[in-house]
């Protein structure tokens, strides 16, 4: 014999919660409303902005951006040439000297300096450089012969 | 007293608390008996209602009469619920199947419930619906609410929600029978 399929409206409709116990609904109106006091308290101590203190607070704000700007420290840019010339040369020449530096250090590097930049104007090949001293530079194991 | 005459006291700052007392006592039962169906557990439960409650408070001035004061009261107290399901997947990153099972497990586990044992598979094929299905299931099989009514607390057409309650009638049947 089959089972006879079952129905939801054969089912007798309760609610399948039993009610909680008393003082639950006598006490929840109270309990609600001291919740609604609580949360009403810690709203009150939160500061509300209105036009003045948004006011206050913006020219506050713009002072101590003045101040910041003010007490900020200077920089300083470094000397360019024309500030250089007019230091006179008797002092550079005793500053060098102070550093060690001796005039001929200073031609040295000059000389240096100016055949190197001749360098970077004049292509390599124009460079009269001997086959022999270049072999002379290159270590014989090296060359592949 | 009529639900006029709670909303004109409710209006006097002075018969405020008193108004709010009032209607709390007279709908404080149906608020709760839905919401725990929906959500199982005693202290959920007595949470969102309480949290329903607060925002009745703090919103009935804007209530305009457009639809009986215990249909808004009910719609507050059906969107804590649905609120509460979801942030309660969101939170623990639950898909819906396990926050179901959670909650099969407090039907098992509850002291208040009646005891049969259909009643208990019931609740658990209930359970297995859609969160809103489920709303549309307790509204129309235990509180017997008219699909108008329905319509204004949910904010879906009669249609719709005749559909839907079929179909969970359907999901429950199959349930049952299965088990």
């Amino acid at each position: 014999m089959e089972k006879k399929p079952f129905r939801l409206e054969d089912l007798p409709r309760k609610d399948p919660f039993t009610t909680p116990p008393a003082p639950y609904f006598d006490e929840l109106p109270q309990r609600i409303q001291a919740r609604i006091r609580e949360q009403d308290k810690k709203s009150a101590r939160i500061i509300n902005w209105s036009p003045s203190r948004l006011w206050l607070a913006t020219g506050a704000a713009a002072a101590i951006a003045v101040m910041t700007y003010l007490s900020w420290p200077v920089r300083q840019d470094s000397i360019g040439t024309d500030s250089l010339s007019l230091v006179q040369r008797k002092e550079i020449i005793s500053y060098l000297q102070q550093q060690n530096v001796s005039p001929q250090d200073l031609s040295e590097i000059y000389e240096n300096d100016t055949f190197l930049d001749s360098l970077a104007n004049q292509p390599l090949q124009l460079i009269k450089v001997s086959k022999a001293a270049l072999l002379e530079q290159i270590p014989l194991e090296d060359l592949d012969i | 007293m009529t639900d006029q005459e709670l909303l004109d006291k409710f209006a006097n700052p002075d018969t405020r608390n008193y108004a709010f007392n009032l209607l709390v006592r007279k709908y404080q039962q149906k608020v709760y008996s839905l919401i725990r169906k929906m959500v199982i557990d005693h202290s959920d439960a007595d949470d969102l209602t309480q949290e329903t409650f607060i925002k009745v408070w703090h919103h009935l001035e804007e209530f305009r009469g457009d639809s009986q004061l215990f249909t808004w009261i009910y719609r507050i107290a059906s969107n804590e619920c649905l609120n509460f399901l979801n942030k309660k997947k969101r939170r623990f990153f639950l898909p819906l199947d396990d926050v179901d099972y959670e909650l099969e497990a407090k039907v098992d586990a509850d002291p208040d419930l009646s005891g049969d044992e259909i009643q208990n598979k019931l609740q658990k094929a209930i359970l297995r619906l859609p969160e809103k299905q489920r709303l549309v299931f307790h509204l129309r099989y235990y509180d017997e609410m008219p699909y108008e009514q329905m319509a204004e607390i949910t904010g879906t057409s009669e249609g719709a929600l005749k559909a839907s309650y079929h179909h969970a009638v359907r999901k429950i049947e199959e349930f049952l029978n299965g088990n």
